[in-house]
């Protein structure tokens, strides 16, 4: 499930990053979250993504883009929280 | 243009080197024959002014080449053992065979003067012509291969229109080039003293005119596949920020073709004004510098988006 996630995460990200998008999401679980990307559970989406989000704010300017790539991550975590709970 | 892009970026020597090699081209223009002078009816003191005026502003677009180089190799580094990697050192050391010709293209007209009045003027002349092109083929022959390595990546073949359109773009080059070359004499010296051709036309064919011909057909075709790179990978903040870098190629690539057909056409420059011909020496460095920016650019967001945090 911990890779299913990190992939999950990581396809997102590609439509932005293009091939840097698995480096972009590994380099933040590790600085960020201290683990593996394959030891990314639930809970630690949150913490990623409010990360993630700060940092693409840095990469690009066009709200269409950062809102459109806020809006998916919260729908991932939204996902997975339903599943958790479930 | 933001200010960061100014900001010295790379190891200190290069700057010390580049700024090494603009003493030797400044001492060598304000020491050059005063015949030149004479042929814009102004005094010594004059010329050396207007001299100055181009050498300090040459200084500075050759550190910001130099920067932006560094910049792009960069980024390489950062990327180089990922699959795109390889690609992007080529390109890295293309624009590094790019800056050498620029370099060699400011310094050996002046090197060869000194050899004005001397038995050794015919090698000065030959080499002063075909180093230049020499470099022009390794830089774009660099550039071209990593720019195939980048293709690769994106599945998509070029459509009929823009392959079709990109070959008569340079046919179009190829034959102005070769008109251009066919109405020039190989006789003929410059107020220095210092013949244009140290050989004759049917030679310079083959030494001359076709490696260049050679090198803007992989120059050009680096553009195009680093542009076709940069709107069919995936992620369009990557794809933004290598846009840049393509815009950044295409103005290197047009100011070599620029700069080689008016040196082609040197006999013709004797007839243009003061004027005219500072304004086309600011143009061509100015074109030069954008690309500069540019590529430094690109090379920035794109290294920003491997290192942020």
């Amino acid at each position: 499930m911990s890779g299913q996630i990190f992939e999950a995460v990581v396809a997102i990200n590609e439509d932005y990053l293009g091939p840097a998008a698995r480096r972009f999401v590994a380099r933040h679980i590790l600085f960020h979250l201290a683990k593996q990307p394959d030891e990314l559970t639930h809970d630690d989406l949150p913490k990623l993504t409010e990360w993630t989000r700060v940092t693409m704010a840095l990469l690009t300017e066009d709200k269409d883009v950062l809102e459109a790539y806020a809006r998916r991550l919260q729908d991932l975590e939204e996902h997975y929280r339903g599943e958790r709970d479930r | 243009m933001k200010m960061s892009l100014l900001r010295p970026n790379g190891p200190w020597y290069v700057y010390g080197l580049v700024m090494a090699v603009w003493t030797v081209y400044t001492l060598s223009v304000v020491m050059a024959h005063i015949s030149a002078s004479q042929s814009y009816q102004l005094d010594y003191v004059t010329l050396n002014i207007i001299r100055l005026t181009f050498a300090l502003p040459i200084l500075v677009i050759w550190l910001l080449a130099a920067q932006s180089i560094m910049r792009f190799a960069r980024y390489a580094r950062l990327v180089a053992k990922t699959p795109e990697g390889p690609a992007f050192s080529r390109i890295a050391q293309g624009l590094g065979w790019l800056f050498a010709y620029v370099l060699a293209l400011m310094i050996l007209p002046r090197l060869a003067a000194m050899f004005a009045h001397s038995a050794l003027v015919l090698p000065a002349v030959f080499v002063r012509n075909h180093l230049p092109v020499a470099l022009l083929v390794v830089a774009f022959s660099l550039l071209y291969l990593g720019s195939v390595r980048l293709i690769k990546r994106v599945p998509v073949e070029p459509s009929y229109h823009s392959t079709t359109l990109r070959w008569l773009a340079y046919c179009v080059f190829v034959v102005i080039f070769v008109t251009i070359f066919f109405g020039t004499k190989a006789d003929g010296t410059s107020p220095d003293g210092v013949p244009f051709f140290a050989v004759p036309h049917s030679v310079l064919l083959f030494t001359l005119i076709l490696p260049s011909i050679i090198a803007w057909g992989l120059g050009l075709t680096a553009v195009f596949f680093v542009y076709r790179y940069s709107r069919f990978a995936k992620g369009s903040v990557y794809r933004a920020a290598l846009r840049w870098l393509a815009a950044g190629l295409a103005a290197s690539i047009g100011f070599t073709i620029l700069v080689e057909l008016v040196l082609l056409n040197t006999p013709a420059l004797r007839g243009l004004g003061l004027a005219t011909l500072s304004l086309l020496i600011y143009l061509f460095v100015a074109i030069y510098a954008v690309g500069g920016l540019l590529v430094a650019r690109g090379a920035s967001k794109l290294a920003l988006i491997e290192e942020a945090l």
